[in-house]
């Protein structure tokens, strides 16, 4: 009972991390991605390629993947977020499928659809205990880092770009630096949590870094409450709890994941009808805005 | 006087419209001006054109006299040019406070690395951004609501926040489309008040704006546009009795009040 415990504190450290970074994005600089299981892949695959396979030490690998997924961020931002509104969500769907089919395909490197299987365990990991430990430290700092960046001169002109650009722009600010910056600041948090993730579960294969996962993580934050510190904690909570209820249920994994899907969905809708804050609050959706409901 | 903007030869067509017709203006630093004309006659369009957002067909546009025709609207915003626009445009979902504060702050602390590194840095300046900020929503009577967002607020007091934006951006020219339109009478005053500061920092002003009593009491002179020029350019008594003038605003039949 205790091990599960602190698998389950491991697992919402990482995706804390991961909400936090898709907010500072999505939240904060009003930008959806439908990128950040990729990018998070990016992370975990280049711990079991460079710390797993070829021997890196742990903290090498890790950054090697975080400086990956920055690279990706500014190649798709760089074109893209010169660009307004719906151009980036299509430009991080790309991504997300580029990602998704290298994994998949590139069997040299990534071992295709099998994945790589036996990362070792890092020492600081090595038991449950010190993984939640280090998780639950991690979804801290990271927290408190964009927390300061959310509210630093910094923070209030990515608030500003969400608001309207043209605002941004008539008090002399360059919105495209702004948004590839916040991207790439975003990108590198997803891969962070992506190595940590890949070191405690010890192996990584395509099927956990699909489109799906990119759009179950935007809603876990859309309902948590986006541009707020307290929401994509809470959406976490959703990523990690969920499946974890419909398996005390007694559901049959394949059912449940669809069932999960069905759930994240009507969560979304009612949100966004009655709650346009998400559950903690913090930016709203205006749905009305654009339905006149 | 020191010449602070001057464009010349503006072309602009909208498809087959066009919109301004080799358009000349010059602003002297600390002049206020009044643009009147009727509604197409091409003012919006006009300080489009001088903010950037708009890349007019032919022309130049110059500013302290460097040639700003091709500058995007964030390098003429920093090299002092302020604009409101006719709908207006704040942070809706961002503080009143945090609206003033991204005016006030230092552009030198908006590096993602300085937020981080130089926290005690923007943190101590913060506090002197916060006390000018809240000064100027004391002129607008807004300091008890300075924790509410921005889009609660009334029209009104959404249009002094837009113009307590330029005040607090420190520009040198403000250009301001219809800062009184739709504005009750104790609103009216108030923005009043922020364009009388506007003229104490000796800001150049030009102000889009239909109330003649309001351009009377306020503007060295105004200019009247129509179809695309500038077709009078003098005080307003004179402007009553244009002969052209008439004939654009009212077609002619009847004498301005």
């Amino acid at each position: 009972m205790e091990a599960y415990f602190y698998h389950l504190v491991v697992l919402g450290g990482v995706y804390i991390v991961l909400t936090q970074s898709l907010d500072l994005i999505s939240g904060h600089t009003g930008l959806m991605s439908i990128a950040h299981s990729a990018l998070f892949g990016i992370g975990a695959y280049g711990v079991a390629i460079f710390y797993g396979q070829m021997h890196y030490p742990f903290i090498v690998a890790w950054l090697i993947g975080m400086v990956l997924a920055g690279m990706a961020g500014l190649m798709v931002g760089l074109p893209s977020l010169r660009l307004r509104g719906d151009y980036f969500v299509i430009a991080t769907f790309a991504l997300q499928v580029l990602c998704f089919n290298f994994m998949n395909n590139v069997s040299n490197v990534t071992g295709g659809t099998l994945g790589i299987t036996g990362i070792p365990t890092p020492w600081f990991m090595s038991t449950t205990a010190r993984a939640a430990l280090v998780c639950s430290s991690l979804a801290l700092l990271f927290s408190f880092i964009k927390w300061v960046l959310t509210r630093s001169p910094f923070g209030r002109v990515l608030n500003c770009i969400r608001e309207d650009e043209d605002l941004v722009m008539a008090l002399g600010r360059n919105p495209v630096g702004f948004k590839i910056a916040a991207f790439m600041i975003s990108a590198v948090m997803a891969a962070a949590a992506g190595g940590i993730y890949a070191a405690y579960v010890s192996f990584v294969d395509p099927t956990t870094f699909t489109v799906m996962d990119s759009i179950a993580i935007l809603c876990a934050v859309i309902i948590g409450g986006s541009g707020s510190t307290a929401g994509p904690v809470f959406g976490a909570l959703i990523l990690i709890g969920l499946p974890e209820i419909l398996r005390f249920v007694g559901l049959p994994y394949s059912v449940a994941s669809n069932v999960r899907q069905i759930i994240y969905g009507m969560l979304l809708v009612l949100i966004l009808m009655f709650r346009p804050g998400g559950v903690v609050g913090g930016f709203s959706f205006d749905i009305r805005e654009h339905t006149r409901l | 006087m020191q010449v602070l903007l001057s464009a010349s030869g503006i072309f602009k067509n909208f498809g087959r419209a066009e919109v301004l017709r080799g358009l000349q203006i010059e602003v002297k630093r600390g002049e206020t001006i009044g643009l009147m004309g009727p509604n197409g006659a091409g003012k919006t369009t006009l300080f489009n054109v001088i903010s950037g957002f708009i890349l007019p067909d032919r022309g130049k546009v110059h500013f302290l006299g460097r040639d700003i025709t091709s500058d995007p609207p964030y390098k003429r915003a920093r090299s002092g040019i302020y604009r409101t626009f006719q709908r207006v445009r704040i942070a809706e979902q961002m503080t009143i406070m945090d609206n003033l504060l991204l005016a006030f702050q230092d552009r030198a602390y908006e590096r993602p690395m300085s937020a981080l590194c130089r926290i005690r840095d923007w943190l101590a300046l913060e506090h002197t951004w916060r006390r000018r900020a809240f000064e100027l929503l004391k002129e607008m009577n807004l300091e008890s609501e300075k924790g509410r967002l921005a889009r609660d607020l009334s029209y009104g007091q959404q249009k002094l926040l837009s113009l307590a934006l330029g005040i607090a951006s420190d520009a040198k020219l403000m250009l301001l489309d219809e800062p009184l339109a739709g504005l009750s009478s104790s609103m009216v005053d108030r923005a009043i008040n922020l364009i009388k500061i506007m003229v104490r920092k000796r800001s150049s002003i030009i102000i889009i704006e239909h109330n003649t009593s309001f351009l009377e009491q306020m503007c060295d002179y105004v200019l009247f546009m129509a179809q695309g020029q500038i077709l009078y350019q003098g005080n307003l008594q004179e402007l009553r009795e244009h002969p052209g003038v008439l004939r654009s605003y009212l077609g002619g039949q009847m004498e301005l009040a």
